[in-house]
């Protein structure tokens, strides 16, 4: 448990990172590092949008699943790894200095 | 005919409200009369104005006999002026007498529509109840009977009337009945039991029967039913002016109306939108075989084939992502009992929500969530393999974003270049500049973290296994500085964190990956201590360690190596630690069983012997043991080992001598910290030392071939390249230095002077890429990429 936490504290001082969010299976954010409203609006967006992933690549052969997902933005990059039970959103931009 | 006409009309207005005691007499006197006939006069009298009433209680009656006891006599009870009991009944009640009006008023029309109204009324309780259906054979069946006979016998009618209608009301009570014992019978249980159902051939049901009105001439009535059809013309003729007859209106009375409203529950209707996806089937579809074949498992030995979960057929395709509902038991439960109860939830949530999209049917349950439930689920979430692995991988994500150009250079992939950022116009120019330079390094990252920094890189072994796993021991070389020790294992793909870190009590001095087990790392600490950890587990503890054995180290151990062994009778290859220090003594350790120790050298003091004409003198030793520094077993030959002494001296060593050198090179003047075998050429070696040099060294010779100084500063190590016989590097006090022997034996050929004024203090090449890795007294590691170097020369084979 304590290692779960240093990674996430490492992640989040990653340089670049703009924030972490951990969301549970119903789409409702448990932990987050930015503030509520965007937090709200990332995890309901993103979640839809995983789930979407996930059918079109389930679709497309059945036995196949998705095991990650990145947006590159012209601002910063969304990563996300998507689970049954939760989805883990982190927002980086690299260029940052 | 009259008599008969008007017990049908008292029949015929059951609703009528009776006044004088005297018509209720009569009515219940013919009622009772009636009764009589049929039953032997069991039924008591219930003077009551209603005829309907009394069939009722005349049916209660009736059923009371057959010992099924219906609710019929009420709580409360109405009673008129002349004390009968006019309490109002229930409303389902009517229904015989409105069956009972409808036969009544439809026999003389056509007797068709009776059984049809009976069926529609039986249907309302027989809602696929086998039994029921019976029941509803039997009026049926009296009640045509009845009809049939009704065109035969107007005298019958009255008695045939009420047969059927008292039956049925007795029916009613009946199927009510059996109705309810039905229902109360059938449990959970019974869906899974083995329901026999007999299909027998019910009685005909008659739906419509019309009974001619016209008859054969070869019928075996048809002389009576002539002569009755001549009688009626004749009567018909003689009616007209006859005095007998008298035409007469008569006024039937209107029965008021009543209305009755019916009140159900309201029937709700839901509307489910359901789009089956190709992924859902096939969850639905594997979910199911696999039930079948726990549940097959399971019951092996009873020999019974379950009931396949046919509900799940019904349910294939249930919206969106949630194909595991219902049945709790019995279900392989994949993943935590956690993560079903959430998709129990969240199924509720969306068959509420009907066609509703999941995720917003979601969104509408977030409501109704309870705190506390987030707060467990977060830990469940957290302790999780999956998610301490997800983060695993995102960390490495993140960092790959930060570093990806510096890792591709590191692999020798062409950059990919970010198309967001903003293309410099100098960018070609420098490019240019920087080929024409020669050969340089190229800084691409440092490995270094809050937990290094501050300490002393000692040492640096590379994993056999996956080259890009380097682990860097962390102590102090002096002795005034001690601290506790770490060792780290940094993988290329996070430059920001280590992979592992082991703590240890006292400065780690010495590292080596095993060959033979890729997982075991040994260690070489400053109080003489040599542990064995594996870094496959997280584990802070050496597997095995020497602090308390008694052959132990008395002096720091400089260097430690893996080193294959080879058994005399042709047994395996095992894998033995050597480690060197300066109380003298070479010790071999075996793990296989404890850890021994044996003692393969102890180093002696040899006099320094002065070229020339002076004798060597007996000197007073103070103590007999030189301290070691280092050591190097030849790459061909594995008893055969070169180590490098505090004094200066370099012995060659034999496994099987324990006392004695092979060979003494002379040649430096302080203590000889790193000593290298060519790993191309097989009888060279490179030896560094304190005194500012380092020399290449010819097995055979007891001089050295080449000295290289190059500065001022003690060289702490050096290193020779894997991919070319003629480059080394070795790093002094200030900087770092690429010798190339082809080219130059007087000068490196790139010295890289880093300002940051740390001491560089280790040094070693990559296996896997043209880079090189230097460790420095503030605890970085730095990677430097290396271009431009010159070709290796092509006569050199690889050994």
């Amino acid at each position: 448990m304590a290692e779960v936490e240093e990674t996430f504290k490492r992640i989040q001082a990653h340089k670049g990172v703009i924030g972490v969010i951990v969301v549970n299976s119903e789409g409702i954010p448990i932990r987050s590092t930015l503030d509520n409203s965007t937090t709200v609006q990332y995890a309901g967006l993103i979640s839809q949008l995983a789930a979407k992933a996930r059918s079109t690549v389930r679709d497309i052969d059945p036995g196949n699943d998705l095991t990650f997902l990145r947006i590159r933005s012209k601002k910063h990059e969304i990563m996300v790894a998507p689970e049954n039970e939760y989805l883990l959103i982190v927002i980086q931009n690299p260029d940052a200095v | 005919m009259s008599t008969s006409k008007s017990r049908k009309s008292q029949f015929l207005n059951p609703g009528a409200s009776q006044v004088t005691a005297s018509t209720n007499a009569r009515k219940g006197n013919v009622a009772a009369s009636v009764n009589r006939s049929k039953y032997g006069g069991t039924g008591t009298m219930y003077a009551s104005a209603r005829s309907r009433s009394n069939i009722l209680s005349s049916a209660s009656k009736r059923s009371v006999n057959q010992a099924e006891k219906a609710v019929v006599k009420p709580p409360v009870q109405v009673l008129d002026e002349a004390g009968n009991d006019v309490t109002p009944l229930p409303l389902l009640h009517s229904d015989p007498s409105a069956v009972k009006k409808n036969q009544s008023n439809i026999l003389a029309d056509s007797s068709a529509g009776t059984p049809t109204d009976l069926m529609s009324q039986a249907s309302i309780y027989n809602t696929g109840n086998v039994t029921a259906s019976t029941f509803g054979g039997g009026p049926f069946t009296r009640s045509v009977f009845s009809a049939s006979q009704g065109t035969t016998s107007d005298s019958m009618m009255g008695e045939d009337i009420t047969e059927p209608s008292q039956d049925m009301s007795s029916a009613w009570a009946e199927i009510r009945h059996k109705r309810e014992e039905v229902k109360e019978t059938l449990t959970e249980d019974d869906l899974d039991k083995v329901v026999n159902l007999t299909l027998t051939e019910t009685e005909t049901i008659w739906l419509l029967d019309m009974p001619g009105t016209s008859v054969s001439n070869e019928a075996e009535e048809a002389a009576k039913i002539k002569k009755r059809n001549e009688e009626y013309q004749e009567l018909k003729k003689n009616r007209v002016g006859n005095d007998l007859y008298m035409e007469r209106g008569m006024n039937t009375f209107n029965e008021p109306a009543k209305y009755k409203t019916v009140q159900t529950t309201k029937i709700t209707c839901v509307d489910t939108g359901i789009m089956a996806s190709t992924w859902d089937m096939y969850d639905t579809f594997e979910q199911r075989d696999q039930e079948i074949r726990a549940k097959e498992k399971e019951e092996e030995e009873e020999g019974t084939i379950s009931r396949p979960s046919s509900p799940k057929e019904g349910e294939d395709g249930k919206a969106g992502a949630k194909p595991q509902v219902g049945e709790p038991s019995g279900l392989v439960r994949e993943g935590s009992a956690h993560s079903v109860r959430i998709e129990s939830r969240a199924t509720m949530a969306s068959s509420m929500a009907g066609s509703e999209s999941v995720f917003a049917s979601r969104e509408t349950g977030v409501s109704s969530v309870p705190s506390e439930m987030s707060a467990v689920e977060e830990e469940k979430i957290f302790k999780s393999e999956n998610f301490q692995r997800d983060l695993f991988i995102m960390e490495r994500v993140v960092n790959l974003n930060t570093y990806q150009p510096k890792q591709a250079l590191y692999r020798d992939f062409p950059i990919i270049p970010d198309i967001d950022r903003e293309v410099t116009e100098m960018g070609d120019k420098q490019v240019s500049m920087v080929s024409d330079m020669g050969p340089n390094f190229d800084r691409l990252w440092s490995y270094s973290c809050k937990l290094t920094n501050g300490r002393n890189i000692s040492c640096m072994s590379w994993n056999k296994l996956n080259p890009d796993l380097i682990a860097v021991g962390y102590g102090e070389f002096e002795f005034s500085d001690q601290k506790s020790g770490l060792i780290c294992c940094w993988c290329l793909k996070n430059p920001d964190y280590p992979e592992r870190v082991f703590t240890c009590k006292e400065g780690v001095t010495a590292l080596d990956f095993s060959k033979a087990y890729p997982n075991l790392l040994a260690v070489g600490m400053y109080d003489g201590g040599v542990a064995i950890y594996n870094v496959a587990s997280m584990k802070d503890e050496p597997i095995v360690d020497n602090f308390h054995t008694p052959g132990k180290h008395t002096a720091p151990v400089w260097h430690i190596k893996w080193i294959e062994k080879e058994r005399g009778s042709g047994e395996e290859t095992s894998e033995v630690v050597v480690s060197i220090s300066t109380d003298g003594r070479v010790t071999q350790w075996s793990i296989r069983k404890g850890f021994e120790c044996y003692d393969i050298m102890k180093l002696k003091r040899t006099p320094t012997r002065m070229g020339g004409k002076k004798e060597k003198k007996g000197e007073a030793f103070i103590s007999r043991h030189a301290g070691g520094m280092c050591f190097d077993f030849h790459t061909k030959e594995p008893n055969i080992y070169v180590a490098g002494t505090e004094e200066g001296h370099i012995h060659k060593c034999s496994c099987s001598y324990n006392e004695q050198y092979l060979e003494t090179y002379n040649g430096h003047t302080g203590p000889v910290y790193k000593i290298e075998w060519s790993p191309f050429v097989s009888d060279l070696f490179l030896s560094c030392s304190a005194d500012w040099s380092i020399r290449l060294w010819h097995q055979e010779r007891t001089q050295p071939v080449l000295n290289f100084f190059s500065s001022t500063k003690s060289v702490y190590d050096v290193v020779w390249s894997p991919k070319s016989s003629t480059v080394f590097a070795c790093v002094n006090e200030g900087a770092v230095e690429v010798w190339d022997l082809s080219i130059s034996t007087l000068d490196p050929i790139i010295t890289n002077n880093p300002t940051s004024g740390a001491k560089k203090t280790s040094v070693s090449f990559s296996k896997n890429s043209d880079c090189i890795l230097v460790g420095d007294s503030k605890g970085e590691l730095t990677v430097y990429q290396l271009r431009s170097m010159p070709e290796p020369p092509q006569t050199r084979r690889r050994h």
